[in-house]
């Protein structure tokens, strides 16, 4: 009994899928008779005393009825948009090109750039090598009214020594 | 109503005038893998006539998950920027129309994340532009009921629409009101047709279990 029972699910299952099937939109059937014309006449029979399989068939055409008053999008798109697409996709096509431009010239700038630092580099470090080397100056140190304290010139000549040597003994 | 015309299912080829799929490959035409190719070459012409066949379809499946008109153009025509500019990485293992559906929703999911919003108009009324396509589509027709009692009932929908979750709310739209097959459904979400089938007959119950509790 219950193999019958699920023989019989089954049976109502495909019924029901077949239904599905039958083709919406304009050529979609409106009445029961055109949506179960698909199905063999054993199957038909089903449908009229099955009462699941008569709601599904109903249900069918009354959502049919239902969407029948929602517009198709698929005219929406006129003779004019196959030339709107090929316009757009000529504009990206040259803004993509423009900008494949940009970035193959910063590289070809940039190797330039490279050489002339590297010649740049080569100068001032050839200028530095060769540069006198500088002597440093000896700070003056100095009293509060800024003239200096000490004589931090170097004597130049012995003689020079000696004075001042005997100046200071004095 | 318009409805999306089908474009070559798994490969096969398609019809390249627009119209409904006859299965058979017309005359003349060349199929999606050549074009594809060419269009790896840089031919122009080839992705332009790609664009040209399947640009139904991606507006179809961006209309249904963002429901936005100016959303939807926006985005379909950066699915197609970004098909060309991947077109190369593309190895054509899949059909075109698989892969540019993918790219299609991860765009549109992209665009939601980075908006934060909700892609219906759920609770609020429908958008100036919505309100407009109502109005010239009440124009065209002629008969029928007011612009005031469509839009009415539009935004019944809309928002029953709203209870539901994005893939099953995709999956309804593109099945009953753009005319996509199960099979194509799951190409687009990358499902399983079966899971589609289950998935489309627990939304349609839910929708319908709504209405009968409003009393609608």
């Amino acid at each position: 009994m219950k193999s019958l029972g699920n023989k019989q699910e089954m049976g109502c299952r495909e019924i029901q899928m077949q239904m599905e099937d039958a083709p919406g939109a304009v050529t979609g059937a409106r009445e029961l008779a055109e949506l179960l014309a698909a199905l063999s006449n054993a199957e038909k029979e089903h449908v009229t005393t099955c009462a699941e399989c008569r709601a599904a068939a109903e249900n069918i055409l009354a959502s049919r009825a239902l969407l029948d008053g929602l517009p198709s999008n698929a005219d929406l798109g006129g003779p004019w948009f196959a030339p709107r697409v090929m316009a757009a996709i000529a504009a990206r096509k040259a803004e993509r090109e423009s900008a494949a431009d940009a970035f193959t010239f910063l590289p070809r700038l940039a190797a330039r750039l490279t050489w002339a630092s590297a010649v740049a580099l080569l100068l001032a470090s050839a200028w530095l090598y060769q540069r006198p080397a500088s002597t440093p100056t000896n700070p003056v140190i100095t009293d509060i009214t800024g003239e200096p304290i000490a004589d931090n010139a170097t004597p130049a000549t012995n003689d020079e020594v000696l004075v001042s040597l005997a100046e200071k003994a004095r | 109503m318009a409805r999306v015309p089908k474009v070559e299912p798994l490969g096969l080829p398609a019809d390249s005038a627009g119209g409904k799929a006859t299965g058979a490959k017309a005359p003349g035409t060349v199929d999606d893998r050549e074009l594809v190719r060419r269009a790896q070459e840089e031919d122009q012409a080839a992705f332009e006539e790609l664009v040209r066949r399947h640009q139904h379809r991606v507006f179809a499946v961006a209309g249904g998950i963002l429901r936005r008109r100016e959303d939807v153009e926006d985005i379909a025509q950066q699915v197609f920027v970004k098909a060309y500019f991947s077109l190369k990485k593309f190895d054509q293992r899949a059909a075109f129309s698989t892969w540019l559906y993918k790219i299609t929703v991860n765009e549109c999911w992209d665009m939601l994340r980075k908006k934060k919003v909700r892609p219906l108009v759920y609770e609020s009324d429908l958008s100036e532009e919505q309100a407009r396509q109502v109005i010239a589509s009440e124009e065209k027709g002629g008969g029928g009921p007011d612009i005031s009692e469509r839009l009415e009932a539009r935004q019944r929908v809309e928002n029953l629409l709203e209870g539901l979750d994005e893939r099953d709310r995709l999956m309804l739209i593109l099945k009953e009101v753009e005319g996509f097959a199960v099979e194509e459904i799951a190409q687009v979400l990358n499902l399983n047709a079966n899971t589609v089938k289950v998935r489309l007959f627990r939304a349609r119950r839910r929708i319908i279990n709504k209405v009968r509790k409003r009393g609608e």
